[in-house]
């Protein structure tokens, strides 16, 4: 545990290096909410709500949705695994007393506890410049739901794209799969619009899969848009997911990689 | 001319013969933009399900400009997007050298090294969007405003190209590449997902001149569907000339800053 916890803090400090990625990624967020306000601020011309979204609701759902993504880090792993699969230098993580999956995990960590602390006051900014009401929920079991899956669902992404990484095993061009499912993504985790938008059937669905839970339902929770018992529920499917996920890693990897033929092997 | 079309010719046939090594990538491009403009879809299906117009757009609209960008994303993809989109790296790592040493003009070959015939299906999903678009929207479409379309489409295709070229051009006087890229793409998806009659103020002076990535796919679509002003065509021509001669020039001048490798 102890030295996962010198990986966190060294990504922690090595992000000073990376300071233009800091402001693109504090101006990402900056972008969602512009996009937010200009969009929705023309879709609400002589409305009062959409779907249930006031505009001050629709404007602090994606000012909150920002700041979540924007803590995720782990799309780097998926790329960074592939690369040093296809460039050799992943012998370095079968060398070292370490498990490879809690080693990016730990890494991922480390720099998004650095994107959060500039993430945070991006978002103030935010706030403040658009006139956001902070309007939170004052429902104590929303607000622990919501607080046990954002951490959780940084974990599940971290996994997931650890397995995309490690595909490089096996094909020898996983770059098809990485923008694929970035676009995917950012869609199924209510990044681009609030999911209660869309059908019902779709939302049902879309319940049971890990991705919703990462942004939206941490979010919604945060506005109290659903209650405490949606929250415990998305908590278990997110679980479940990381587990099986874990699980699948440990087992694609024991299998994959003897096909390895890196540097120093 | 002649020369540099049988040049371009000799391109697509080395990059064909690459491309057959990696066979699974061949088709990367279409599939990750088709998922990019398929979620852009189901995203405005969805906030149409409960608005009836945003800025005065209504659902076909909407649809006809999401195909249009898409159709421009994909001309660019197709032709040129992977060839200029290495500038920065061979302005950095001093690769450049390679071409200017060769007896054809850097940028011709830059321009189209990578074509990229993978991303033509994209043209197809677009037209049929477009065309989709086009039946929701009941526009009255046909042999010459089909034309007009084509042809605004391309000269914004041509716009695309000036300004992301302008942007890879930026290495020549400053580092920092992965920065342009990561700017670039944002300001791409910001207005592939707005419309550029929603921008109003500074942001129509920013999205109209500065960087007019709002211009793009609207003209075009104001143009099918009768909305287009001779003011609002005028201005699109007038922008696409103007983007196209100082790309040009921005590009002369930078090679003029070029540090090579070699000296």
């Amino acid at each position: 545990m102890k030295k996962y916890f010198a990986v966190a803090k060294t990504l922690f400090k090595a992000q000073l290096v990376y300071r233009f990625d800091v402001a693109m990624t504090a101006l990402e967020i900056a972008g969602r909410v512009l996009f937010a306000w200009l969009l929705w601020g023309a879709a609400f011309a002589g409305r009062e709500t959409i779907g249930s979204f006031a505009l001050p609701d629709m404007m602090l759902y994606y000012v909150i949705s920002a700041f979540l993504a924007s803590l995720d880090m782990s799309g780097s792993v998926s790329r960074e695994v592939s690369d040093r699969i296809r460039g050799g230098t992943f012998s370095k993580f079968m060398v070292i007393p370490a498990n490879a999956q809690w080693h990016f995990y730990a890494q991922t960590m480390g720099a998004s506890a650095y994107y959060a602390i500039f993430g945070t006051a991006v978002t103030l900014l935010c706030a403040v410049l658009f006139r956001i009401k902070p309007l939170f929920t004052a429902n104590p079991a929303a607000i622990l739901c919501a607080v046990i899956l954002i951490p959780l669902g940084l974990t599940f992404m971290v996994c997931y794209h650890y397995f995309i990484g490690i595909l490089a095993f096996k094909f020898q061009d996983i770059g098809f799969f990485l923008h694929v499912q970035s676009a995917l993504l950012e869609f199924v985790t209510g990044g681009v619009v609030p999911l209660i938008l869309l059908p019902g059937r779709v939302t049902d669905a879309l319940r049971f899969l890990p991705f919703t839970h990462t942004v939206y339902t941490p979010s919604m929770l945060l506005m109290g848009k659903i209650g405490a018992a949606e929250g415990v529920f998305a908590i278990c499917v997110l679980a479940v997911w990381t587990l099986a996920m874990a699980a699948a890693n440990h087992f694609v990897y024991r299998r994959l990689r003897i096909k390895y033929d890196g540097v120093g092997i | 001319m002649i020369a540099n079309l049988k040049f371009i010719a000799l391109l697509i046939k080395l990059k064909l013969s690459h491309m057959m090594v990696f066979r699974l990538s061949f088709f990367g491009a279409f599939f990750s933009d088709a998922a990019l403009f398929v979620m852009q879809l189901a995203a405005f299906q969805a906030i149409y399900g409960q608005v009836d117009a945003i800025g005065g757009w209504s659902r076909g609209q909407m649809l006809i400009f999401i195909g249009t960008f898409s159709m421009i994303n994909g001309l660019s993809m197709l032709i040129c997007f992977f060839g200029i989109v290495n500038i920065p790296d061979k302005i950095r790592g001093g690769d450049l050298d390679l071409y200017l040493t060769k007896p054809v003009n850097p940028l011709l070959r830059l321009t189209f090294e990578n074509i990229n015939l993978g991303s033509a299906p994209l043209l197809f999903l677009s037209g049929g969007i477009v065309a989709h678009g086009a039946a929701v929207e009941g526009a009255a479409v046909t042999m010459p405003l089909i034309l007009a379309y084509s042809a605004l489409t391309l000269l914004m295709a041509l716009l695309y190209y000036d300004i992301d070229l302008i942007m890879r051009t930026l290495p020549f006087f400053f580092i920092g590449t992965n920065a342009i890229n990561r700017m670039t793409d944002a300001l791409v998806i910001l207005n592939f997902r707005v419309p550029g009659v929603i921008y109003k103020g500074v942001f129509k002076v920013l999205f109209w001149f500065v960087l007019p990535y709002g211009v793009m796919a609207t003209v075009p679509t104001q143009a099918l569907t009768g909305a287009l002003t001779p003011l609002g065509l005028l201005y699109a021509l007038g922008i696409v000339a103007l983007f196209t001669a100082f790309a040009l020039r921005f590009w002369r001048f930078g090679l003029s800053r070029y540090k090579s490798a070699s000296s």
